[in-house]
């Protein structure tokens, strides 16, 4: 199944994730990628208009969808020199549609995102939850235990989380908090500890090279599940202003590149990008915030489909 | 061939308001040696999110704006901090601003035409034509008109190409609009007989682009500087890697700024962003090499106010384009 064999403008067509198929939860098969909108934003205090991240998330992500167009052969990373293999992606991404949250209450919320997507993984496919406010991460975090996302295995999942808060009481396996919104508790701190984890501020990130950071990662993840938590507030404020939160630090958009990629060759069992708040910084960043946080989660993407393949650069040796 | 239909009607948003506050004129007044500025505010050749066509209008203010300044602060010369140098103004009579070409946003071909006729008088009367966008289509339009001039000058001269830029525009075609579009606009270029396409450069490339393009480039000689190149050889080893390449057999460059090769987090007010992590004193150091080659014609295009409330977006711009413009703008004192 392509992913899109005509050459049409990027406004025409579906309006899906990357300009992929819609698709159904019962017609998933295991490696497949299913983007799955969450459109909510009263689950934190942090206000903002998160419900329309998953539209703005979609929207952006069509520019990219001429990766897969026949009008560009081969998409090509000019910064890295790198290739996509359309044919490895093509067939593995679909997009679920939204989940309609719509007058339920929060309980009933959690329920729904817990059940959709313990219902994806349960197809042997990865959930790419397209948020809504950080407030959902718990309700996917449970849907992914609860489906046996360790693929039955003794390993507990673990998680890590780029940007956010750091999450009070986490009882699952190894967390690994990178670029935290805030300094944590010594009790959230112990909680890391405990799990076997670890914390890194951006200035700790930057300072380590991408091979350090992948083998302090991969040591504590082990063979475990990973679900990935991206969050806009991982990002510096200076390329963007559009996260729900505020944050003290953050990467830039090559140093998150290259973290998420490295991140992208571990067993992720789930992917979750929250806090895009699309209207909160009014119409002087429109956009640069939704193509920040798309282009870096590209690298993750393609990593995790193996769809990357280098290409020499002779010209500036 | 596109048709010629169109005279070379003139306007002005505002009486007051001229690229760097230069005298508003005519074709006929152009002088050799002038800097000549017209404006090109279309937009309709753009694919996304347009505003450009607004361009000409906020960067005639801001030029001003900056021009005021520095007199009111001139009298005593200026010092340039970034480069140490003492400035003075040179005369305001050798800037001439022929206003805007007369955009016909539903035919291409009149559109293409207007600029082309513009650039071209300027050429041939021995100034420097200066075209201000407006979306990048217009960038090639402008290089057309430069183009003719030249082949009817100096039938067997050739000229280099340099594009800053966040963009190849090297598609054939897109979607809805064919040929003729602000993706297109340097492979229009490279078709022009006296444009020597392995000559042709580009500078501050970022991201994922069309891997057949970059191909194509380099297979018949081009050179590509992505945005990675420019912060790990620094923005002013690649303008003199640029201009060399550039100017191979030649003895000018045309030089098509566009303005999204910034990082959208510094300019917002822009149609197509990207996140090149370029910044504004990566570009500006990046002009300040370009600046003194031998330029036959330069476009600055892209910017989009109506994208960016807080006007930094024309602000930047304009510095940027005084910057390029720097050996006829100032001149440069005994300290």
């Amino acid at each position: 199944m392509p992913l899109r064999i005509e050459a049409l403008p990027r406004m025409a067509g579906h309006l899906t994730f990357m300009r992929a198929p819609m698709g159904a939860v019962s017609n998933l098969e295991p490696g497949m990628i299913a983007a799955l909108g969450i459109p909510v934003d009263a689950r934190t205090d942090a206000g903002g208009a998160t419900r329309f991240g998953p539209l703005a998330l979609r929207e952006t992500s069509a520019y990219f969808g001429s990766h897969f167009a026949s009008n560009m052969k081969a998409a090509m990373d000019v910064d890295r020199r790198r290739v996509l293999d359309g044919a490895v992606v093509a067939g593995r991404l679909v997009d679920l549609g939204d989940l309609g949250c719509i007058g339920m209450t929060a309980a009933e919320q959690s329920d729904a995102i817990e059940r959709i997507v313990a219902a994806v993984v349960g197809q042997g496919a990865v959930p790419l939850v397209l948020g809504g406010d950080d407030g959902v991460l718990l309700a996917v975090l449970a849907g992914l235990a609860g489906a046996g996302a360790n693929g039955g295995g003794t390993s507990p999942l673990a998680l890590i989380a780029f940007g956010l808060d750091v999450l009070p009481g986490w009882r699952g396996g190894p967390l690994i908090h990178l670029v935290p919104t805030r300094e944590p508790s010594a009790d959230a701190l112990r909680c890391i500890a405990e799990s076997g984890g670890f914390l890194a501020r951006s200035a700790e990130l930057r300072e380590l090279r991408a091979t350090a950071v992948m083998d302090r990662l991969a040591g504590a993840v082990g063979g475990a599940p990973v679900h990935v938590a991206l969050d806009m507030s991982g990002f510096a404020a200076t390329w963007h202003g559009m996260n729900q939160r505020a944050p003290f630090d953050g990467l830039s958009l090559s140093e998150a590149r290259e973290l998420l990629e490295a991140i992208g060759t571990l067993p992720i069992a789930g992917l979750s990008i929250t806090g895009l708040d699309p209207t909160g910084s009014g119409l002087s960043v429109v956009k640069t915030g939704q193509r920040l946080i798309l282009t870096a989660i590209l690298d993750l993407i393609y990593a995790r489909l193996d769809a990357l393949r280098s290409k020499a650069d002779t010209t500036h040796a | 061939m596109l048709d010629s239909t169109q005279d070379l009607k003139l306007r002005f948003d505002s009486p007051t308001s001229t690229f760097f506050g230069a005298r508003p004129g005519h074709l006929d007044q152009v002088e050799p040696g002038m800097l000549a500025f017209i404006g090109m505010p279309s937009d309709s050749t753009h694919s996304s999110r347009i505003g450009a066509r607004f361009g000409p209008r906020a960067l005639r203010h801001e030029t001003r704006r900056l021009m005021e300044a520095l007199r009111s602060d001139g009298d005593g010369g200026l010092f340039d901090a970034r480069l140490g140098h003492l400035l003075g103004l040179r005369p305001q009579e050798e800037i001439i601003d022929l206003g805007d070409a007369a955009i016909d946003p539903l035919d291409v071909g009149r559109t293409t035409r207007a600029i082309a006729d513009l650039t071209a008088g300027i050429a041939k009367r021995g100034a420097l034509p200066v075209a201000i966008g407006g979306d990048h289509y217009n960038g090639y339009p402008a290089c057309l008109g430069v183009a003719e001039a030249l082949a009817q000058q100096a039938p067997d001269a050739r000229f280099g190409y340099i594009q800053v830029d966040g963009h190849l525009d090297f598609a054939d075609r897109l979607g809805a609009w064919g040929r003729f579009n602000h993706a297109t606009n340097a492979r229009r270029v490279s078709e022009l007989p006296n444009v020597v396409r392995g000559n042709m450069v580009w500078i501050g490339i970022a991201g994922w682009v069309d891997g057949k393009d970059v191909a194509e480039i380099e297979g018949f000689g081009g050179l590509i500087f992505s945005a990675e190149d420019v912060h790990r050889l620094g923005p002013r080893e690649v303008a003199r890697r640029a201009l060399s390449h550039a100017l191979r057999g030649c003895d000018r460059v045309y030089l098509s700024l566009d303005i999204d090769a910034l990082d959208s987090g510094f300019l917002p007010g822009t149609g197509s962003i990207v996140h090149s992590e370029i910044t504004p004193r990566q570009y500006l150091d990046l002009l300040t090499g370009l600046s003194a080659a031998p330029l036959c014609g330069i476009d600055l295009v892209e910017v989009a106010p109506p994208l960016d409330p807080s006007g930094r977006s024309e602000r930047i711009a304009a510095r940027l384009l005084m910057e390029i413009l720097r050996e006829h703008v100032f001149q440069r004192l005994e300290a």
